[in-house]
Order: structure tokens, then sequence, then C-alpha cells
């Protein structure tokens, strides 16, 4: 799994790649962290080469969004493949973010 | 005997010996012809010559002694010239002389006699009775002064040969010789006369041609008149050259025809008066004998001929009919030479077909009689299942190794993108009942082994039932018999399933092993069959054991039908069970576990997110510490039914009692983990838990299609 970020503005952006199973999204979980500090507003990942989500990295995704939810901010996912989507729709995860 | 042109044609090649014997013997024949013909000519030349030599000679004797007589006795009469006394006695004594004369006279010239006007006239004559009678002719009246023989001596004062003339005296054919008297002083005074009868020389003329029935002769005078003639007609109209060489005085042999036959004349001179002789002879006659015997000869000839040729046809009639015989005889060895090479290049002879595979093992082989091109086997690997099957066509040669090949061609066709064994059968049934003429039909064994479940679903028709070695040996497949392909349209082929347990082997074979005989006509049977597969081993080692014994069985008998075995080692389905330490890192077996399952994309990510939920819970939740405990993950395909058994030894924990999460809760209030076990739940179908000996033991079901 290999994550990119890139902060301008308020904006963060993720682009994930690959699995993002149990054992990665704990180091996913670390750079979020590392990089979602208190001037990011808004979130988007980019999903186009995320292949497969777990539970974890649904954890990693629901921490995101607690984070700037309350401040007015939203979580955007872009280019969602079919497995990750249907995944975000089953746990309705899907109603919460902002799909794209 | 049919008259085919054929043979003829091919008789006609032995024409050329015909040819040269007809050539040799038509030579021969012409030679031999030619030679006795000449010979036959020869012969009847020379008894001509000699005839007429023969006639010759009796003619001038016969005339030279009448005209010797009457010389003589014409001196005498000159002697006493006037003395009428006398004379007529003399012209008596020449009668009395010479037997062939018929009448003897004297005539004297008118005034010879001074005392007398009348002639004076003495002539003695013979009758038929050999009578004589002498008398004066001067009395009858009739004036012989004008008579041939006596104006011509008279004119010419020289002897003469008359020509045949009518005697008056007796009104037959006679001739006369008449020579001068003279008085002393030479003084012509009359004419001594003597006749001969012409039918004394006509039966010399008829005795010297008598060798030939239709030969005649014929005696022409200087004028070439017919004086004398053996056939009424004399020398035939038409031939004058022959009557022109004659009065030339010629002698020879010509060829002369008369009313439409050849025939042959020898002629020449006779007598000394210009006559001419000829013997005339029909050359049929001549050559009657010898055409018979030349016809004769030649219609044996021709009939040897024929018998020849009769005898070369029916040769060549023999001859053809052998080699026909031969020629089919090679064309049946080749036509079983293309059966033998169908049959070899349709059936799989790599083994083993998939080394990299450790669940199966496979061996096949085929030992093919002489005369046979029926037996079959065929195996390939589908979407995770392995097709394999094996038949024994009915019939031998061409035929059967054709019903052989569309057998195993629809084999593979139906089953690639099919799914039941029974349905194949009923496919491949209904094709081969659609072109079956000769009553040809197929024993068939279809079977479907799911490599990941070792369920076999099967289809038997008619054929030998396999036999499945396990732990407790080998043992024989129950089946049904449905019928042997090919018989019945459209029959309702039962198809049936059974579990072939990991490590066991199904051994498929044809009736060429079981029905194997030896010199005693003895049968191999199934229970030495038995005997051999109760040793076990891999396939190779097993069917090479079967060929040995069944060799050293039939010990050099002769093989009678095909031999064919397939042996399928089924080893169970590698992977689908690890146990792994509770670490997060052991969830990397997942993704293998279920890409054995060779299911699709879709489907695969599913369960592998359901299972790695499941899995991880355990290894987080179940023990107290990382990599103190095992966790067993275990997958399975039954049907199509994929089940997956996740199991450990640690505190107890019921994932499906935890509520479902409340997705309805705004996102800040939702909790952040537990949803792993929601996952699960919702990606499968039949979550099912279990508190057993100290395990949990948690089992995931999800159908697929």
């Amino acid at each position: 799994m290999e994550a990119f970020f890139n902060k301008e503005g308020g904006l963060l952006s993720v682009k994930v790649s690959g699995r993002l199973d149990t054992i990665s999204s704990n180091d996913l979980m670390a750079k979020v962290r590392e990089n979602l500090d208190d001037t990011v507003k808004e979130v988007a990942v980019d999903c186009s080469n995320l292949t497969y989500i777990s539970s974890s990295g649904l954890r990693v995704l629901m921490t995101i969004y607690k984070k700037i939810a309350p401040k007015g901010g939203a979580l955007t996912l872009r280019d969602l493949t079919p497995q990750v989507g249907e995944v975000l729709n089953i746990t309705g995860m899907a109603n919460l973010f902002n799909i794209e | 005997m049919k008259l085919n042109w054929s043979n003829i044609k091919a008789a006609t090649r032995g024409l050329d010996l015909i040819i040269v014997a007809a050539i040799l013997m038509a030579t021969i024949s012409g030679v031999q012809y030619y030679l006795t013909k000449r010979s036959i000519e020869n012969e009847a030349r020379q008894m001509a010559e000699i005839r007429l030599r023969n006639a010759n000679l009796l003619l001038e004797s016969a005339m030279s002694s009448m005209e010797t007589a009457v010389l003589n006795v014409s001196r005498f009469v000159e002697e006493s010239i006037y003395d009428k006394e006398s004379l007529p006695g003399l012209t008596r004594g020449m009668l009395e002389a010479n037997p062939t004369v018929k009448e003897c006279g004297l005539l004297f010239a008118p005034g010879h006699f001074p005392d007398s006007s009348v002639p004076f006239h003495p002539a003695t004559f013979r009758n038929e009775d050999g009578v004589l009678s002498t008398m004066d002719q001067s009395t009858n009246g009739f004036n012989y002064y004008t008579r041939q023989w006596y104006k011509d001596v008279e004119a010419s004062g020289e002897s003469l040969w008359t020509d045949p003339y009518l005697s008056m005296t007796d009104d037959k054919m006679v001739c006369t010789f008449s020579v001068p008297l003279r008085d002393s002083t030479g003084t012509f005074v009359g004419v001594m006369y003597a006749d001969i009868s012409m039918e004394w020389l006509y039966n010399l003329l008829k005795e010297g041609a008598s060798a030939y029935k239709n030969a005649f002769s014929v005696i022409l005078n200087k004028l070439g008149k017919s004086i004398v003639e053996t056939r009424a007609g004399g020398v035939p109209p038409g031939n004058e050259e022959l009557v022109n060489d004659m009065v030339a005085m010629k002698s020879g042999e010509a060829r002369i025809s008369y009313s439409d036959t050849s025939s042959r004349a020898f002629y020449a001179p006779i007598g000394k008066y210009g006559w001419s002789m000829a013997i005339i002879c029909p050359e049929r006659e001549m050559f009657d004998d010898f055409y018979d015997t030349v016809t004769m000869l030649t219609i044996f000839m021709l009939l040897g001929l024929a018998l020849l040729g009769f005898i070369m046809y029916r040769i060549a009639k023999w001859y053809r009919k052998l080699q026909s015989v031969e020629q089919k005889k090679q064309r049946i060895e080749s036509e079983l030479n293309v059966a033998h090479k169908i049959q070899l290049g349709m059936i799989q002879h790599d083994f083993p077909p998939y080394p990299e595979r450790k669940d199966l093992d496979i061996y096949a082989s085929l030992d093919a009689a002489k005369e046979v091109g029926g037996d079959l086997y065929d195996f390939f690997i589908s979407s995770g299942k392995l097709w394999f099957c094996i038949g024994d066509v009915s019939g031998k040669g061409v035929p059967a190794a054709l019903v052989m090949a569309v057998t195993r061609s629809l084999f593979r066709s139906e089953a690639v993108h099919g799914d039941s064994p029974a349905v194949v059968m009923k496919s491949i049934n209904n094709t081969l009942t659609g072109m079956n003429e000769s009553e040809m039909f197929v024993t068939a064994f279809i079977g479907k082994l799911d490599l990941a479940t070792g369920r076999l679903d099967f289809c038997n028709a008619g054929h030998n039932h396999p036999v499945i070695i396990g732990d407790g040996g080998p043992s024989e497949m129950q089946a049904c018999s449905n019928l042997p392909l090919g018989l019945i349209h459209d029959f309702p082929f039962k198809e049936e399933r059974t579990e072939l347990p990991a490590e066991s082997t199904i051994f498929l074979y044809t009736d060429g092993l079981t029905e194997a005989e030896n010199q005693d006509k003895d049968l191999f049977g199934t229970q030495r069959m038995n005997a051999v597969l109760q040793n076990g081993g891999a396939p190779e080692e097993l069917i090479k054991a079967t060929s040995q014994a069944v060799s050293g069985f039939t010990s050099g008998a002769e093989q009678n039908d095909d031999l064919t075995m397939l042996a399928i080692a089924y080893h169970g389905h590698k992977g689908s069970h690890v146990v792994i330490k509770n670490e997060l890192s052991g969830l990397s077996v997942i993704p293998e576990l279920i890409g054995n399952l060779g299911l699709g994309r879709e489907i695969s990510d599913k369960l592998n997110l359901a299972l790695e939920e499941a899995a991880t819970n355990s290894i987080l939740y179940a023990y107290d510490s990382p990599g103190s405990g095992n966790v067993d993950i275990g997958v399975i395909i039954n049907e199509n039914v994929v089940e997956m058994t996740l199991k450990d030894w640690g505190k107890p924990f019921d994932p499906t009692s935890a509520k479902e999460p409340d997705l309805t809760v705004s996102g800040m209030d939702r909790p952040v983990g537990g949803l792993g076990i929601f996952l699960v739940r919702k990606l499968m179908d039949k979550v099912e838990y279990e508190r057993k000996e100290g395990m949990n033991i948690l089992k995931m079901t999800k159908n697929i299609q």
C-alpha cells in the first residue's frame, strides 16, 4: 500500500494505492495522524488505485471524518473501485462521505 | 464365364505369343501347301505325259502298221492291176491280216478296165460279229469318186489319212487311209483304201485318261478340228490359244477353263499327219484329295489357335483375379494402418500431463490390437474440474476409428462448456445415433472430478465399472449401466455422484484387459486385475504392473482387442487448510487460499474480505498476546457453496452475538471499530458460531453461481 499526501491551504489531498487491509491500515493511520493537523479543513482521497479495503481501512476513514466533520469539513472519496464502493455501501458509510 | 473387356485386354497381352505362333504355323503350312501342290502337279504332268506318249505310240503303231499293210498290199495290187479275179481276194486278205481294219477296197478309175464302162470297186467288210464279206461296190450306185480319199489322192498322187467321217456302210465313224495305185507306166489308175474304226481310237483314248474320273482326251486334226473326243464338245470353247498351239504341233501344258472350273491340258503332236492330242484334267480333281487335306489341316490349325487363345484368356482371367485379391489385401492393410494412425493421433501420450499440479497424478496406456481402432481415452482440466473419459467402439478398422474420433471430439467440445457428464453423454449419443449406419455403438464412461472437493460426477454408458483404489484396496464403483452410445436416440442417461476421497485412485479400463485370452482361451478376468491393483502404487506403476500381468498371462496368444487403461490419482486439494499463529502477518495466507478456489475476481474479493475480517478478530481478541495461539483457517467448496471455517482455542467469543452497529446513528456517534463482523455478516450468506471442545468455531457460508 502506498499513500501520498499533499497539503494546500486547508485541503489535504491523499492518494492511496493498493490494498488497505488490516496491516497496511495501521501504516496509513500513522501517516494520516502525521498529516492531519488542525489547519486541515477538507480531505480528498484519490481511490482510483485502491483495490481493497477492510474494516481496518474503514476505521482510518472514520478517524479522518471525525476529525474534520465537526469543523464542517467534508471527506471526499474519488474514483472508487467496485469492491471498495460496495463495502462503503454495505456499511452505510457511503452516506457519510462525499463520493465522487 | 463372362467375356469381359479387361480380361480380353489382359489376354491380348499374350496375343503376341499367338501372333508369332500363328505366323509360324501359317508359314510352315504355306510352304507345305506349295510344295505339296507342286508335287501333285508334277505327278499329274508326268502321268499325262506318259499317257500321251503311250497313246502316241499306240496310235502311231496302229496307224503305221495299217499304212504298211496297205502299202504292201497295194504293191500286190499293182502287180495284178488288170486281174479282176484275184483283186477281191487281196482286199479280203487285208482284213484277215489286220483286225483293226473295218473295210478295205480298191477303187479303179473309170476306163481302167477297157472291157467295161462301169468302174470296178472290190471291197471287203467286217461286220459287228466279225464276219467278212467281199463284194463289188460299184453296183450300189454310189459315186465314190467324189470322196476325199479318192479325190485328194488322185489330185496329189500321195497317200493320205482322212479325217473321221461317218461311214455309209454301217453308220460308224471311220478314218480312211488311201494310197494311189499306178500301172507299170506310173500312171494313176485308182486308189486302195482301208477304213479304221474310230471306236477303236476312242477306246484307246478313253483308257489313257482313266486315272482321273472327269479327265478326257481329244485329238485335233491339222486344221484344229476335233476328230476324236472322249467327252462331247472336245476342247471347250474359249481356249483358242490351246488349239493354236496344238495345231502348231507344240507340246506342253496349259491352264484352260471350262464351265467355270479350271483345268490342266497336257498336249503333244501325235501320229504323222498333223494330229495333236490333249489330255484335259480338271484341276479340282487333281487336287481334290489335296484340298481336302489342306482344309482339314487348316481347320486343325485354327482350332489349335483358338484353343491357345482360350487358354491364354483363362490364364489372364485367373491372373487378374489373383491381382485383385492381392490388391484387396493391400487395401485392407493400408486401411488398418490409417485406422491405427487416426487412433494414435487422437489420444494423449505425454505423461505426466500436469507435472506442476500437486493434487493430481495421471497415467494412461493404449495397447492397440492389430485390426482394431476402437478404444479411446481423454482428459482435460477446465475451471478447476478434471473431465475424463474412456470408451470402446464396437467394430474394427477405419469406420471404428472414425466413430472414435467423433466421440472424442464431441466429448471435448461438449464438456468444455458443459456442466454435466450426462448431458455430454446425451449429446454424443444423439450425434452418433444420427450418423450411425452400421450398427456401431460405443461403451463409455465420463467423469467430472471437482479438484477442490473431490466430488465426482459421472455417467456410465454400458462400460466396465471403474475401480476405486483407496485405503481398503480396490473396489468396484457402483454405477448404473444406462446403455451404450449410439443405440437409442434421446436415451435418458442417468448421472450419478460420489466422493473421491483424498489419496485415492480411480482406475478405468476397457474389456481388452479383462477379456485378454491365453492359449487355452481362459480370460484374464477381474479377479486377476484386482490382485494387481491390490498392490497399489502410483498410476504409472499400477498400469505397467497390470500390463505385465496381462502379457504374462496371455504369454504369446494373439491380442484380439485393444487394451486401454487410465489411472487418476487424486491427492486432494492442498492449501484448503492452513494453521497460522495469532499474528496479523498470518493474514497473508488468505489471498492464496481464496485464489486456489479458482473463482472469479468479484466473489474472490468478497470471500477474501470476510475471511480477513473474521481472522483478524481471532488474531486480535482470542488470545492474550500475539503469537501465543493458533488460528485454523479452512476453505472448502461443496457444490456451489463456499464454506470457510475459522477455529481458535482462545477465549470464548461469539461474533454472531454482537449487535449490529446502528448505521443510522450520525457519523460522530458511530464507533470506529466493530465493523469487521458486520461486514462478515453482510458479505456471507450464513454465519454460524459454535463453541466446542475448547474451540471457537466460526463457519461462514456463501452460495456462489
